[in-house]
């Protein structure tokens, strides 16, 4: 019983992580056929807010810092999110293969960036809640309940506000059908870009919460992202819950892989599946977007 | 048989050489003698450091057949490379095969592996950034795979010993152990690849491929299987990819993770760009340019190297799309 608990805990961690990068891949994706190739960048961005918040002090405690970056981080994100999209991707609308070679140079750009000013050598961040909690005779972790919570919280209001606001409903009728959506007047470039940094935010939030988990490193995005690509290929381009689900699918079948098989194995049988359910269901599980966006290239 | 002749007009009808062709022909004749040459000048280390670089022209030269034909980007396109490299090591060195058994080897895991991959996602019609972001991550995975599973592939430390290609024809020794034999050996393996894939792509055949790449939409309703063309392409690519692999495993000695992995996928896309998508000389005289270049540069600084392909890439897309070639078509038109 305690053994499928942690199974379960342990697949919800990831599954947070997982659908706090891929929401702000598939949103951009569905907006402007745009695939953001240094997303994991902003990743790797929040988890290195952390560090430095924590390693700075500012006479406060780790653990006091520790929700300072919670905060700080995602404006980061978010400000380089916008400097990115208004220097590169702006100008290379409609040249989707550009785009993945130039957010890929950035990637890199960012990457080495990151390695000269804070070093090669991993960081030291500390989690801001130690211990462990019981539930249902289960010896769980208190921090990854916190991600799990702080997750849900956050994937829960994207959703909402995805479903209910009206800056969500005009986000769904550019991701549906962008020229007739902005025939009705809506600004659709204002909303991609609200959109990207939006994304970018995320993903940073993301950083700071698996940073105490993982080894902080340039290379930290680099996993993340792959991961997430799977996930809104498999959960469908422009959309939140197609996001959330990509994420359970992806998420649950590496965590119950990961106890039978060597990782590297695990993902590499976790990319098979989506390959092959890509075949199966091309326009993913939630498909967010009409037919203006076919996988095909427009030529 | 009836099929079989058309199959071979498509390969084989060649139309005259236009004025641009022309150039770029001069341009490898030149290339080629000034190779050929290169042996009575220079030393023994830049002789194997170019034997090398010609090698990697010759994977260049698969990314560009599909990269520069059919617009299909493979961004881990050294997944190939590598599952060459591999095939050959694991060939000759755990299984005691002789080098022509690890060459083929090689060549039939990429070709089945891009076969499989190719099936399930081109007849799902993913294309263009779906697919090159796919690729991508397969060849991270092979990485780590190749990483972890050291049993088979050595672990993070790779497999040393891979014997060099030694055999006798026509009461000829050639030894791959040989610096000028090997350097040879590659200049003519290079240039022989970018006479066939030029030969097979401006005769019929490679008009399919730009049709296709132009607008597949059109190519279908003309009466192409397209999905089929692309999976054709793609897995000829893969085998020719881990064909220079194989190679390269064999004048190396070693093979490692690295080979399957971003870095060299990275490099290989750069190669392509710079030399101009779809000329094929190109890109075979920028990998010989940007490799010794990269060597030169990563022997000051290690983290400069990536930072300067980052930067490459910004400005291939917004100064340079057609490659350096594209400057020097410019100035003939002007």
């Amino acid at each position: 019983m305690s053994g499928t608990v942690v199974v379960i805990l342990n697949a919800l961690t990831l599954i947070s992580i997982l659908a706090l990068v891929a929401i702000g891949l598939a949103i951009v994706f569905g907006m402007m056929d745009v695939m953001n190739l240094a997303h994991g960048e902003f990743v790797t961005i929040g988890a290195y807010t952390l560090s430095f918040v924590q390693a700075a002090r500012w006479m406060l405690p780790p653990e006091t810092a520790y929700w300072v970056a919670l905060v700080l981080a995602p404006l980061i994100g978010a400000l380089v999110g916008l400097i990115i999209e208004w220097a590169v991707i702006r100008r290379l609308y409609h040249r989707p293969l550009d785009t993945i070679l130039a957010t890929f140079g950035i990637s890199l750009i960012l990457q080495k960036l990151i390695e000269l000013s804070f070093g090669a050598l991993p960081q030291v961040v500390v989690a801001p809640v130690s211990g462990m909690v019981d539930l249902f005779g289960a010896h769980y972790p208190a921090y990854r309940f916190l991600i799990i919570a702080l997750g849900g919280v956050v994937i829960a209001a994207t959703l909402a506000a995805f479903r209910w606001t009206q800056f969500g409903v005009d986000l769904r009728a550019v991701i549906q059908n962008r020229a007739m959506a902005e025939s009705l007047g809506i600004d659709a470039k204002r909303l991609t870009r609200i959109a990207f940094a939006g994304g970018s935010a995320l993903a940073s939030l993301a950083g700071v919460l698996l940073a105490p988990l993982a080894s902080v490193e340039t290379h930290l995005g680099t996993f993340y992202i792959g991961k997430a690509f799977f996930v809104v290929i498999l959960g469908g381009i422009g959309s939140v819950l197609g996001s959330v689900a990509g994420s359970v699918l992806v998420g649950g079948a590496e965590t119950l892989l990961n106890y039978e098989l060597d990782p590297s194995l695990a993902s590499a049988l976790v990319l098979a599946l989506a390959i092959v359910l890509v075949r199966l269901r091309p326009r993913g599980i939630v498909p967010g977007y009409s037919a203006a966006h076919e996988l095909l290239g427009k030529g | 048989m009836a099929r079989l002749l058309v199959a071979c007009r498509l390969l084989f009808a060649q139309p005259g050489l236009g004025g641009r062709e022309r150039v770029g022909a001069q341009i490898a004749v030149a290339a080629f003698a000034v190779l050929a040459l290169y042996p009575a000048v220079g030393s023994d280390y830049h002789l194997a450091q170019l034997r090398d670089a010609l090698l990697l022209a010759i994977f260049a030269l698969s990314l560009d057949y599909l990269w520069g034909r059919t617009r299909m980007l493979v961004m881990g396109h050294a997944l190939f490379f590598g599952i060459g490299a591999y095939g050959m090591a694991i060939a000759t060195t755990r299984l005691g095969w002789p080098t022509g058994g690890g060459l083929l080897l090689g060549i039939a895991v990429a070709a089945s592996v891009a076969a499989a991959v190719g099936y399930f996602l081109l007849y799902a019609g993913v294309r263009l950034h779906f697919f090159a972001v796919l690729t991508m991550a397969m060849s991270l995975i092979a990485t780590q795979i190749a990483a972890s599973w050291s049993s088979v592939t050595g672990g993070d430390v790779g497999i040393l010993g891979v014997p060099p290609i030694e055999f006798s024809a026509f009461g000829l020794h050639y030894s791959g152990g040989d610096g000028t034999a090997s350097y040879y050996g590659a200049l003519f393996l290079a240039f022989l690849t970018m006479l066939v894939l030029w030969l097979a792509c401006r005769a019929p055949y490679g008009l399919i491929l730009e049709a296709i790449g132009s607008n597949e939409n059109r190519a279908r309703t003309l009466g192409f299987n397209t999905a089929r063309q692309l999976l054709i392409a793609f897995t000829a690519a893969a085998a020719l990819a881990a064909f220079a692999g194989a190679l390269f495993a064999t004048t190396a000695g070693v093979v490692a993770p690295d080979l399957l992995g971003t870095l060299l996928s990275t490099e290989v896309m750069i190669w392509v760009a710079i030399g101009g998508r779809g000329t094929f000389i190109g890109p075979l005289l920028a990998t010989l340019l940007v490799h010794e270049a990269s060597q030169t540069i990563s022997s000051l600084s290690t983290s400069l190297w990536p930072l300067l392909l980052g930067a490459l890439f910004l400005l291939i897309v917004f100064a340079l799309p057609d490659g350096l070639v594209s400057l020097l078509r410019r100035r003939k038109e002007a």
